[in-house]
């Protein structure tokens, strides 16, 4: 039973969120990055940090891993809510 | 900017770590609220800023992520207090200067005046310090609403005036009547006391045309100075045309005279020339509240020199003014060489001397109509001498006087003022 209510109220609360228009970031937690340039990159909204070099910075989101690659990465700063990398980014992508 | 400001009043440490579980480390951290910033990895150790505060929660995380924690450099006031902890000295001057920055904060430093036209700044601050406000003054007794009825009352073209206190200037602003004295004139004719229009010079009326009052004169009738041109009585004629009354007016014509303007100006031509050698001193020097102090002129003496002083005012941001004034003194060399004008271009000169006058005569409302200037030049001086006609306005007020009619036309006015 528990099994197949959960997808239903799945749908119940993205229904609502889609009609209300509810910011999607606070209700499933989604991660928002900003991205600005080449040089900066902002995430919002991660869980912590998986792994970090100087070329590659790993993150684990609520739904998802997020990985920023490049050169010479640095984190500006990172607190719980944000944290902004900067360095040569060269990619940003997404594992489950 | 100002958040880096925070950070170094606050200290922090700049620290390399290593261990175990360096990223879990991280990850607890920012669970705990622990501000990190500055992250970078190098050579499989983690560098990275954090607060002094932050430095004392680690040592849980420390231990639990079994890394370890080495203090590369330390930035901050906290840290730079503990180094000078023990010059008393030091911190004695800082107290005391912020102490001097205060108590001087207390007083008016500055009077700055905007708006006015006719009374210069300096009239202005002289009146002001007979009413015990000058540079110097305790800001706490300075009334700034007195200050405004003050100078309203004491100067009778100022009709508004605002003062404020800001940093330590006192900002005065006043708004002048700048039609005073048309309306001092105006006020003059609604008085409604009779006036006679005289002439003020010597002329040949060239045109009069009369609006009020009774005209003496006609054109082309010469007239001295006092003679009367428009008198401020028309007679009341009776039956058998004799005059039986006055009816008094203030007069009111265009009255315009030819008069001459005698005009002489001479120059020698030999001249002194200031030369600029060229070479200058400088010197610098301070004043504080009243007193001067400043370097002499050691490096050049001159005979005869310029002296020009920069002065500038010492003030923290726009308004806090110090009663400190830096000044800059520079000499500039000059010597006095003999010259002498070309017969022409001294005559050039005379010419520019004329035709400014014309001008000014012109800007006055006269009109020129003939100009016999002439100008000569012989040995040893420029001399132009002649005479201008002009066409001016010409015509004073004065108080016309009362004829002593006899009783009995007043009467006769009475009554027919009753009859009608």
């Amino acid at each position: 039973m528990g099994k197949i209510k959960k997808p239903k109220l799945n749908q119940v609360k993205s229904n609502i969120v889609e009609s209300l228009e509810l910011p999607r970031d606070i209700m499933y937690g989604a991660v928002i990055i900003t991205a600005m340039g080449r040089n900066q990159v902002l995430v919002e909204n991660y869980k912590g940090i998986i792994e970090y070099t100087r070329e590659k910075i790993r993150l684990q989101t609520k739904n998802c891993q997020v990985t920023v690659q490049g050169q010479r990465l640095v984190v500006e700063y990172y607190t719980n809510e944000e944290m902004k990398i900067t360095g040569f980014i060269q990619g940003i992508s997404y594992d489950s | 900017m100002l958040i880096d400001k925070i950070k170094y009043l606050q200290g922090y440490v700049r620290v390399r770590l290593y261990g175990y579980a360096p990223e879990r480390f991280l990850n607890l951290c920012s669970n705990h609220n622990i501000l990190i910033w500055n992250l970078e990895y190098r050579e499989e150790q983690y560098e990275f800023c954090i607060s002094v505060r932050g430095l004392r929660q680690l040592k849980p995380i420390l231990k639990k992520t079994r890394t370890k924690l080495v203090i590369l450099e330390r930035t901050g006031l906290p840290f730079v207090m503990r180094r000078y902890r023990k010059r008393k000295l030091f911190f004695a001057g800082i107290i005391l200067c912020c102490g001097l920055l205060y108590t001087m904060s207390l007083f008016v430093w500055k009077i700055e005046i905007n708006g006015n036209l006719h009374e210069t700044d300096s009239n202005i601050i002289k009146f002001l310090e007979g009413h015990q406000v000058y540079h110097g003054l305790l800001k706490s007794k300075i009334d700034c609403d007195k200050i405004e009825e003050e100078l309203r009352a004491g100067f009778g073209d100022i009709i508004w005036a605002s003062a404020k206190l800001e940093g330590t200037m006192l900002i005065i602003d006043v708004q002048e009547n700048l039609a005073t004295n048309q309306q001092a004139e105006a006020k003059q004719e609604e008085d409604g006391t009779p006036t006679d229009l005289v002439a003020d010079k010597e002329a040949v009326i060239y045109s009069i045309l009369t609006r009020k009052g009774t005209p003496k004169v006609e054109k082309g009738i010469h007239v001295k100075p006092g003679d009367l041109l428009v008198e401020g009585k028309n007679p009341v004629l009776n039956d058998a045309k004799e005059v039986a009354s006055y009816q008094y007016c203030v007069s009111d014509a265009d009255i315009l005279g030819i008069t001459e303007y005698p005009y002489q100006d001479s120059f020698p031509l030999q001249y002194d020339d200031k030369s600029f050698s060229g070479s200058q001193s400088e010197t610098f020097g301070v004043r504080i509240f009243q007193k001067q102090l400043k370097i002499p002129h050691i490096s050049h003496k001159f005979e005869s020199y310029d002296t020009i002083t920069d002065e500038y005012d010492v003030k923290i941001g726009e308004t806090f003014y110090l009663p400190l004034v830096l000044i800059k003194e520079t000499r500039k060399e000059y010597k006095i060489v003999p010259k002498q004008y070309h017969p022409s271009k001294a005559k050039q000169l005379a010419k520019e001397n004329l035709e400014s006058f014309c001008k000014e005569l012109t800007e006055k409302g006269v009109q020129i109509i003939e100009n016999n200037v002439m100008i000569v030049t012989d040995g040893k001086k420029c001399t132009a001498s002649g005479i201008l006609k002009v066409i001016e306005p010409i015509g004073k007020r004065k108080a016309t006087s009362m004829a002593d009619i006899q009783q009995e036309g007043q009467m006769e006015n009475e009554s027919d003022g009753n009859n009608r």
